[in-house]
């Protein structure tokens, strides 16, 4: 913006494109609500009675109020183990990652630092040359990791992005505050952990919920790496769940006392492995453009 | 940003170390992690090279005779050029269905009038892109199966039930249309920052010159963000022979692999699940390769059409 007195053309005379206006508006609300109402509709299958789900009568509102789906779900062995291992291993990554990226972000963003340039060069290479998937699986499988948790985490400890992102916050914090600490004797260390990393916290819980949401919905990895059923994580499970219908733990689901539709344990299965995403969805909005905004604009 | 010049005197290696010894000794686990999982993998790139085989490990194998052996059965496999005609197919679907989108609507969202409706709007649409592919797979089989809402409207209406998800054609449009799905709305936040950095003095001048909101936007709003959507369209050039595993993966079924067979999931089946690991490989380093000269050579034009590279 030029000046803080600047007005958008056309927004302080009220109704001057008001065709344009409409148009604009219909085309976003039609986007909009095609974004939302997929996740609406399965939420309120989820819930519905057996009858109006055959029938293909759920749309967006559930019809038959019926919760066995969810009680199904959560009362699977299968499906509480991946939670657990989703979560466990979702906060075991999040803390090594933030270690890890708070280490190579604070040194990189120390523009005194003898070497810095090289340093970058060195993070920066990986985001336009990798190994590929056969390449990283086998060094995964020389490492003895195949089927190891920690092949879920090790690999993608440092996000460079993310890096970069952090870098810049740091780099922001005023010098001055950092002389002073020295002048009172403090070292780098000291003044990475009492200075600068109380000053971001912000950023810090962004990184955090950048890498948590992606060691959550990572896929791909676990189909790599992991062959036994019990360190499959919950999107692993969604996955056999919805579309490996054919297995076994649907059909036994579905067999149980309640005969739960899979349609409908289906979509609770969903249901279920989005919530820990939305709870978070807020928090995460309320930093992520930011952060964003700054990781877009690299050196 | 501040960045203010520091001036350090030059001082020698072993000075240098112990002056700046607690900011080194950070660096060790994260620069471990790179060397350990981002560079020694790239070791595993000679297994393309290699007649391999696990008891020997990578060292140890021989080298294949001739040396380009995987290579040669790669490029006389049929099912790689299928592959990589999809994955080609795909991409510039997506490109030209999918590029355009996230600036269509960050225009339209700037020029809402009401800004409660447009917050409302934004952190909505931002929704789809924190959601897993294998959540958005499982939406997609919801809704798009042969009891899915979709389908029961088509019915009830009278309609004949359409196979979305089974069929070839459809298929491709689904998966063009999930990818939209997914990423318009958080692809308009760059778009949406790069035209709030334009310059409101050059509307009010094209107000002035007589221009509606249309030409306005096509004049004023568009060549103004030319710059960031020429990086954009470079990013997305340098993916066009690599797709990610998950979104073809997940939307995958047994009656449309001819269509989505891609290069990733080509490289999965081969490798992983198969063990031809050096043809895999060789399948990968193809894949770089030709992303690389896509990035570079998209680079090069657009610097000599004065739009700036991105490097």
């Amino acid at each position: 913006m030029s000046s803080p007195a600047a007005v958008k053309p056309g927004k302080a005379k009220g109704r001057r494109y008001l065709g344009s206006e409409i148009v604009f508006n219909v085309i976003l609300t039609i986007f909009v609500l095609l974004c939302v109402l997929p996740v609406i509709h399965v939420i309120a299958k989820s819930m519905s009675g057996r009858a109006p789900v055959l029938a293909g009568k759920v749309y967006l509102i559930p019809k038959e109020l019926d919760f066995n789906a969810y009680v199904s779900v959560f009362n699977d062995p299968t499906m509480q183990t991946s939670m657990f291992f989703s979560i466990k291993w979702t906060l075991i990554y999040t803390a090594l990652a933030m270690v890890s990226t708070i280490l190579l972000a604070y040194p990189l963003s120390r523009h005194y630092l003898p070497g810095r340039k090289v340093l970058m060069i060195i993070v920066l290479i990986p985001m336009y040359f990798t190994g590929g998937t056969i390449a990283n699986f086998l060094w995964v499988k020389q490492m003895g990791l195949i089927d190891s948790p920690w092949s879920l985490i090790l690999p993608i400890m440092t996000s460079t992005y993310n890096t970069i992102i952090l870098r810049n916050f740091f780099e922001s914090v005023p010098a001055s505050l950092e002389e002073s600490a020295k002048l009172d004797g403090c070292n780098d260390m000291q003044i990475l952990l009492r200075i600068i990393l109380p000053l971001s916290t912000a950023s810090l819980a962004t990184i955090a919920l950048f890498y948590a949401v992606a060691r959550w919905n990572n896929y791909a990895d676990v189909r790599y790496y992991i062959n036994t059923s019990s360190k499959f994580t919950l999107q692993m499970k969604l996955y056999q769940v919805v579309f490996a219908s054919s297995s076994s733990d649907v059909s036994m689901v579905e067999g149980g006392k309640n005969s739960v539709l899979a349609e409908t344990i289906q979509c609770a299965a969903v249901v279920f492995s989005t919530v820990p995403i939305l709870i978070v969805y807020p928090f995460l909005q309320k930093y992520f453009v930011q952060g964003v905004m700054i990781g877009a604009v690299k050196e | 940003m501040q960045k203010k010049e520091v001036k350090y005197k030059r001082m020698g290696f072993f000075k240098t170390i112990k002056t700046y010894r607690w900011l080194y000794l950070m660096l060790i686990i994260p620069l471990t992690q790179y060397f350990l999982f981002r560079y020694a993998p790239l070791s595993g790139l000679q297994v393309a090279f290699k007649d391999f085989s696990v008891f020997k490990g990578i060292a140890k194998s021989p080298w294949s005779t001739p040396i380009f052996k995987y290579f040669s059965e790669v490029f006389n496999s049929p099912q790689f050029w299928h592959a990589v005609k999809n994955t080609v197919k795909l991409n510039l679907l997506d490109l030209l269905f999918g590029f355009p989108m996230p600036i269509i609507l960050a225009i339209m969202l700037y020029e809402m009038n009401s800004l409660k409706l447009k917050k409302v709007y934004q952190t909505l649409m931002y929704l789809p892109h924190f959601l897993s592919w294998v959540i958005i797979g499982s939406l997609v089989s919801k809704i798009f199966g042969t009891n899915g809402p979709i389908n029961n409207l088509i019915t009830s209406a009278g309609g004949q039930s359409v196979n979305f998800l089974m069929d070839e054609g459809n298929w491709v449009v689904m998966y063009v249309v999930t990818g939209i799905w997914q990423s318009a709305g958080w692809g308009t936040i760059i778009y949406l920052a790069a035209i709030s950095g334009v310059n409101t003095e050059l509307y009010e001048a094209a107000e002035v010159d007589g221009c509606g909101r249309l030409r306005r936007i096509w004049y004023v709003t568009l060549p103004c963000i030319m710059p960031t959507i020429v990086i954009m369209l470079i990013l997305q050039l340098g993916q066009m022979v690599g797709i990610g595993f998950e979104r073809p993966y997940v939307m995958m079924n047994d009656m449309v692999r001819n269509s989505a067979d891609v290069i990733s999931t080509f490289v999965y089946n081969r490798g992983i699940l198969n063990r031809q690991y050096p043809f895999a490989t060789a399948v990968d380093i193809f894949g770089s390769v030709v992303n690389m000269c896509f990035v570079i050579g998209a680079n090069l034009i657009t610097r000599r059409l004065g739009e700036g590279g991105l490097f």
